[in-house]
């Protein structure tokens, strides 16, 4: 139980920057989901919070008291590394006792301790075994035994579900949701799968080569996403990228126009950008709808594939030269090759600088007025 | 006849197998002969009698008996010159196994500058001849005063079996991951208790073989052994055997014993870490 604070924290191997920079507070208490593509640094950040990766530069903060300098085993913290990184000469009590034996709890607290937590992850009949003889599945439970044994103020957790399959991969989220909740503690959760992050955080850090991009509530990231490469991470399927937009006016009519379709802006300002600058407009393929007769559609496009999801369907359609996917709810009956007209709500629609990737914050009229 | 009717490829590839296994059982069975034959001539020389071994050359010894053993044991051989080459042996075993652990630890567990080159460079010195330094080394031990002195044989024992410990140990523990070593410390270890904990066990057979490397380096070395020890109460097996060799009246029953007496030493160890010195040894060539 306590928050964690990195400031400025920098990591070099050679010459290569694999954390830029870092500045992250977590809350007491609070579900911190590290999310991002291979190779961003989350590893690194997380192994340097557990004093396994010296620091180049900054400062780490754990409960208000100031780690950085301090070995490992004086952090307080427990770790699930992602291949479970068992005592493999141990047995599986003995793993989940570790770090209350190394603690110097008395022998009988120990064996409670350790009862309680088998019992919790329904590991009480492999206690005597050795985990080489345990399924992966049971591996990772008892991995997750050793660090939940011990009252550790923060629990990091390096993509402890990627190596199990589907089913116990998402049986397992669910099992640690509701140990992280019981437990009332601070965690640090990498991983590199949007699924995973939008259903197990309080928040959301998302990194991208060593810096970090966003912080934020899992919905707030996946409805205001701060650059391009946030969009396009979260959200399944990704968000569709219309390259070489503009902003036009008409008279008193703001439009965001593709090479193929334009979309009014009624009642919106684009703060900094002058008309006719290029954007990047980006539309999730959930927010794209077929036209309902007797609406003036958006967008005319032509059916490519139809992927039934069961619940949804997926289409990759082609506006023009430019192809975009659409999730509409139920099953719908299109064939390849069928044209389709299209509407897309304009308050759903995000626009980026095409250089940074930034972006460019969309208001309404009303919220620019107040 | 056979030629003129191919046999289809599917019937031929078992056939041409067991004629490849056959090939390299018979290479083996060679090989292994070439290479016990000494071996064997040694132990059916130690059990003739003086009789016996006068009356011509014979492979299979036609008298027995355990006298020439017997006067081995009686002798200063086994009381000074096994005793002198365990001794020696058990410390470069020790010192050599000690120093290539930490430096592989060294080399793995921390970062910093020509890191690598000074691990490639190790292994260099195998390029020169060690009789290059013999003389360097004679006079420096002479100067240290370590001539006759078991320590000053350990110490150059050591410096021979360490590039090749170092290389074996290195590329075991290569292999040896580490992440229930880094779990042991954010478990509350420290840093060598975490190794204790939890790489030691597993890298147990790469140290065997680096040990098991060094002891039998240590016990078979004559030049450096003979050099730095001229003194009688001061030689090695090796040494001492090549007196028995020289001596004007030599018997070859009793040269033949002590030489089979210094093999078992040897053997025994290959034998009781026949299993760590596969896995070890492997993982070192192969990386
Ligand atoms: N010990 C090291 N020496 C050199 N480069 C390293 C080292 N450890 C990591 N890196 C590099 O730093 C970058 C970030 O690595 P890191 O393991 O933190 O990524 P990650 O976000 O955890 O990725 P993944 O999802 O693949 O686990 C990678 O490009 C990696 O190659
Ligand atoms: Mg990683």
């Amino acid at each position: 139980m306590a928050d964690v604070g990195l400031l400025g924290v920098n990591k070099w191997y050679g010459d290569f920057h694999a954390v830029n920079d870092l500045n992250l507070a977590i809350n007491d208490r609070e579900f911190m989901v590290i999310l991002g593509p291979s190779g961003s640094g989350k590893t690194t950040a997380l192994r340097m919070i557990a004093g396994l990766e010296t620091l180049d530069s900054g400062e780490i903060r754990i409960g208000g008291r100031r780690v950085d300098p301090l070995p490992p085993k004086d952090r307080d913290i427990a770790m699930v590394f992602q291949n479970y990184a068992l005592f493999a000469h141990m047995t599986v009590a003995e793993n989940i006792g570790f770090g209350l034996r190394m603690a110097k709890s008395p022998e009988a607290e120990v064996k409670r301790r350790v009862l309680e937590v088998a019992e919790l992850l329904g590991l009480e009949q492999w206690l005597s075994a050795r985990p080489r003889h345990l399924s992966g599945g049971m591996q990772q439970r008892v991995a997750l035994g050793r660090a939940i044994a011990r009252n550790a103020s923060l629990y990091l957790m390096d993509e402890p579900l990627s190596n199990l399959d589907a089913l116990l991969r998402v049986k397992t989220r669910t099992e640690i949701i509701k140990l992280a909740r019981s437990l009332q503690t601070t965690v640090m959760y990498v991983t590199h799968d949007q699924i995973e992050a939008m259903t197990m955080a309080h928040r959301i850090a998302i990194m991208k080569d060593g810096v970090l991009q966003q912080v934020g509530a899992p919905l707030d990231v996946y409805r205001t996403p701060h650059n391009r490469f946030v969009a396009g991470f979260i959200g399944m399927p990704q968000m569709n990228f219309f390259e070489g937009s503009r902003l036009h006016r008409d008279g008193d009519q703001l439009s965001v126009d593709t090479s193929v379709f334009s979309i009014p802006l009624d009642r919106r300002v684009v703060a900094p950008l002058d008309m006719g600058d290029e954007v990047v407009l980006g539309v999730r393929p959930e927010h794209i709808r077929l036209a309902n007769p007797g609406m003036t559609p958006t967008a005319e496009a032509v059916v490519d594939v139809v992927e039934p999801l069961g619940a949804q369907t997926l289409v990759y359609l082609s506006a023009g030269r430019m192809p975009l996917s659409m999730l509409i709810d139920g099953h719908i009956e299109l064939v390849p090759g069928q044209v389709v007209q299209l509407t897309i709500n304009q308050d759903s629609i995000h626009l980026f600088h095409p250089g940074t990737g930034s972006a460019v914050p969309t208001r309404t009229l009303e919220e620019a007025v107040r | 006849m056979a030629s003129s009717t191919p046999a289809p490829a599917r019937s031929a590839a078992p056939v041409r197998n067991l004629g490849g296994a056959i090939l390299r059982g018979l290479t083996l069975i060679v090989l292994l002969l070439i290479f016990m034959f000494p071996f064997y001539w040694m132990v059916a020389t130690s059990v003739q009698t003086a009789e016996g071994l006068f009356s011509g050359v014979k492979i299979v010894p036609d008298t027995f008996t355990l006298a020439n053993y017997q006067s081995v044991l009686q002798s200063d051989f086994v009381r000074i010159n096994v005793r002198n080459s365990l001794l020696i042996a058990t410390g470069t075993t020790l010192l050599t196994t000690l120093l290539a652990l930490a430096a592989s630890l060294g080399y793995l567990r921390y970062r910093y500058r020509g890191r690598r080159f000074f691990s490639r460079l190790v292994v260099l010195v195998y390029l020169f001849p060690t009789v290059l330094v013999l003389v360097p080394l004679y006079f420096v031990a002479s100067r240290l005063g370590l001539l006759n002195n078991p320590f000053g044989l350990m110490a150059v024992h050591s410096v021979l079996a360490l590039p090749l410990c170092l290389w074996i140990l290195q590329s075991y523990l290569e292999g040896v991951p580490r992440e229930p070593e880094e779990a042991a410390m954010v478990f509350g270890a420290s840093r060598a208790r975490a190794f204790r904990i939890a790489t030691l066990p597993l890298a147990a057979p790469g140290i065997l073989a680096a040990a098991a490397f060094a002891f039998i380096l240590s016990w078979g070395e004559f030049m450096f052994a003979f050099i730095m020890g001229p003194d009688p109460a001061r030689k090695t097996v090796p040494v001492a055997l090549k007196d028995l060799f020289s001596s004007y009246a030599m018997d070859w029953g009793v040269v033949t014993a002590a030489g089979v007496a210094a093999t078992i030493p040897v053997l025994l160890l290959f034998w009781l870490m026949a299993k760590y010195l596969a896995a070890g040894l492997a993982k070192g060539a192969f990386d």
